[in-house]
């Protein structure tokens, strides 16, 4: 774990989700700063200019798969440690986002309560 | 004091109508923990975030303390203010920014949300409400005054026919205003055209597609109003369907069309008249025509017994005497020239009745002798006969001849037949025939001095019947004038067609 500040990409197009999650990271130490994207677009945007630690990443966006971010983040920026929070629990999604490198796979509707420590735990 | 979630929403009311929009958290110091996509890209995309300290880097200088200020109040109070404060993007823009003080559930630390929009892109769309609303009260009264001005009436009803809609033309006729809008339409309109109303809109509703029809309907001037009525489903910004409405009154145009008609109807009728007429007139020529080859053919089976009794009669009898002088012809006899004699005349008597016989049979050449020459001959041989004077005039040979073929064929007719009538059965002392050609008839007259007859009591024999049928044949009359003891004329008209004459004399030409 390195010492120095980390900035986070949330890639999510739900302002809802938002108001639970920048509370918590705003509690993480470690966390410096963080940029919200609403859509594939924004994301890739982002992450090109601010090279985030960490992205909290969403499937289910506006323009384009999530997943076809955690290809680019897989195949472009192997060092971003990419957490996936989403309503798509199902096997074959985890599977194929931990095939593509993910971190971990967060269910919104019950694991919120987790992101805390596996933030604490990733950073 | 409220927390993030509580002022994070506003994001979410704003979001949608007041883009670009800017979101950042920052603390009392500038420095930022968040920042959306937006805002990082307009603002800060050059820079690294490590060691960046802040939104007051960002700031024009002139705005600083004024942002300063409003951060310290509002880290007093609950609520939060707005400010204009220009924030730097390669030129400094003008943002207002709403900024809400807000605190962290876990550290209660004191944080601000800071949401922003771009002062310009709200004055473009202010300016474009504006021009919007200019646009919407010019197309609005244009509407208006077409609808005003409109002949139809013109209306929309929604589902549940309440009126949204009615122009000047329809309020007029059924006394309304538009405070009707918006009411049920079986409550502001009454009577059997409320009812027509209803029926059409219910089958608009029904079928969603357009229906026009023509209406009658009894108006408050007691008069039977004719309309054609055009309704048709539309649908607004809002879910539902409604139905419009057009009614035009064609009563006048309706009445005349319908007097066409009934004219049309009559003109028709009366064609049909006119054609059951013609046929049955085509239907009474065919059968005096047939009369008239009927006739023609009797006279021709009739002439045929008479030559067949001629020969019978006469050219056999007169046969059988010279094979009964031959028989006895010898020179010894001692009245052998007296016998000889005798033989030649019987067999030039036969010569004689064969042809006279068989100059009634042949139709005379007209086509090389012409008429004149013809009739000329036949006098001839009446007068070698002698029985009688007889004098034959007639106009100018070229107008003569000028007619048709069949014409001067059925003149000659006509005079063989007569004069074989004076011959047999008048004992005239004198006979006249002339044949005057003027204008657009031929006029032939056989006049005799002899015994004449009663044309009432007497029979009309088959020399006359033929006469009267050929001159019917050519559309002619026949005038005949006689009296026991005062002679006979035959006057016999046919009318001579133009083309006769001038195929003539183009011939001539």
């Amino acid at each position: 774990m390195k010492n120095e500040k980390r900035t986070v990409l949330i890639v999510d197009d739900s302002i809802l989700i938002m108001e639970r999650m920048i509370p918590i990271l705003e509690e993480i130490e470690n966390i410096s700063f963080v940029v919200q994207a609403g859509s594939f677009r924004e994301g890739v945007e982002v992450l090109n200019t601010l090279k985030p630690d960490m992205v909290l990443l969403d499937i289910n966006l506006p323009d384009k798969s999530g997943i076809e971010l955690l290809r680019i983040i897989h195949e472009q920026h192997a060092e971003v440690t990419v957490l996936m929070i989403t309503n798509h629990s199902e096997s074959y999604y985890m599977e194929t986002c931990r095939r593509l490198g993910a971190r971990d796979f967060l269910d919104k509707s019950k694991d919120m309560d987790r992101l805390a420590g596996v933030l604490s735990t990733a950073c | 004091m409220n927390t993030i979630g509580a002022n994070i929403s506003k994001w979410v009311d704003t979001l949608d109508d007041q883009k670009p929009f800017y979101v950042a958290v920052i603390d009392d110091q500038g420095s930022m923990t968040f920042t959306n996509s937006h805002f990082y890209t307009s603002f800060q995309a050059s820079r690294a975030p490590a060691g960046y300290n802040g939104f007051f880097d960002l700031i024009h200088e002139n705005d600083r303390d004024q942002l300063n200020e409003a951060l310290a109040a509002l880290s007093l109070r609950d609520n939060s203010l707005t400010t204009e404060i220009r924030i730097k993007n390669g030129h400094f823009r003008w943002v207002k920014w709403e900024i809400s003080c807000v605190q962290m559930p876990e550290t209660r630390s004191e944080k601000f949300l800071c949401l922003g929009y771009d002062i310009a892109a709200h004055e473009q769309q202010k300016k474009n409400m504006q021009l919007f609303e200019q646009q919407y009260q010019t197309s609005n009264a244009l509407f208006t005054s077409f609808m005003d001005h409109t002949p139809y009436f013109s209306w929309i009803i929604d589902e549940d026919e309440n009126l949204m809609f009615a122009n000047k033309s329809l309020l007029e006729h059924f006394h309304l205003d538009r405070a009707a809008f918006g009411k049920n339409l079986n409550s502001v309109i009454s009577g059997p055209a409320a009812n027509i109303f209803s029926e059409k809109h219910n089958l608009v509703l029904k079928c969603n597609r357009r229906d026009q029809s023509i209406v009658k309907s009894t108006m408050a001037d007691g008069k039977e109003h004719v309309y054609q009525v055009t309704v048709f489903p539309i649908h607004g910004a809002a879910p539902g369907m409604m139905v419009g409405g057009e009614a035009l009154d064609i009563t006048e145009s309706y009445i005349a069309r319908q007097e066409e008609k009934a004219t049309s109807e009559r003109l028709l009728y009366m064609s049909e008249e006119v054609r059951v007429l013609e046929t049955q007139l085509a239907k009474q020529k065919l059968k005096e025509q047939k009369k008239v080859a009927e006739a023609i053919i009797q006279a021709q089976e009739e002439e045929r017994g008479r030559i067949g009794h001629e020969l019978h009669d006469n050219v056999n009898q007169i046969l059988a005497s010279g094979q009964l002088y031959l028989g006895i012809l010898n020179k010894e006899h001692e009245n052998f020239q007296e016998i000889k004699d005798k033989t030649m005349e019987i067999v030039q008597l036969g010569i004689e009745e064969i042809r006279n016989l068989s100059r009634s049979m042949v139709m005379p050449d007209l086509k090389e002798g012409g008429l004149v020459a013809s009739i000329s001959e036949l006098v001839e041989d009446l007068r070698f006969v002698k029985l009688f004077n007889i004098g034959f005039v007639h106009s100018k040979l070229c107008d003569v001849e000028s007619i048709s073929q069949g014409k001067k064929v059925t003149l000659f007719r006509i005079i063989q037949e007569q004069t074989k009538n004076i011959v047999k059965y008048s004992n005239a002392k004198n006979v006249e025939i002339s044949l005057y050609c003027g204008g657009d008839q031929v006029r032939l007259l056989i006049k005799d001095d002899g015994n004449g007859f009663d044309a009432q009591n007497t029979r009309r024999g088959l020399g006359l019947s033929n006469i009267y049928e050929r001159t019917r044949l050519y559309g002619g009359k026949v005038v005949l004038n006689t009296a026991p003891g005062k002679g006979c004329s035959v006057i016999v008209n046919i009318p001579v067609e133009l083309h006769d004459i001038s195929s003539q004399n183009s011939r001539k030409d």
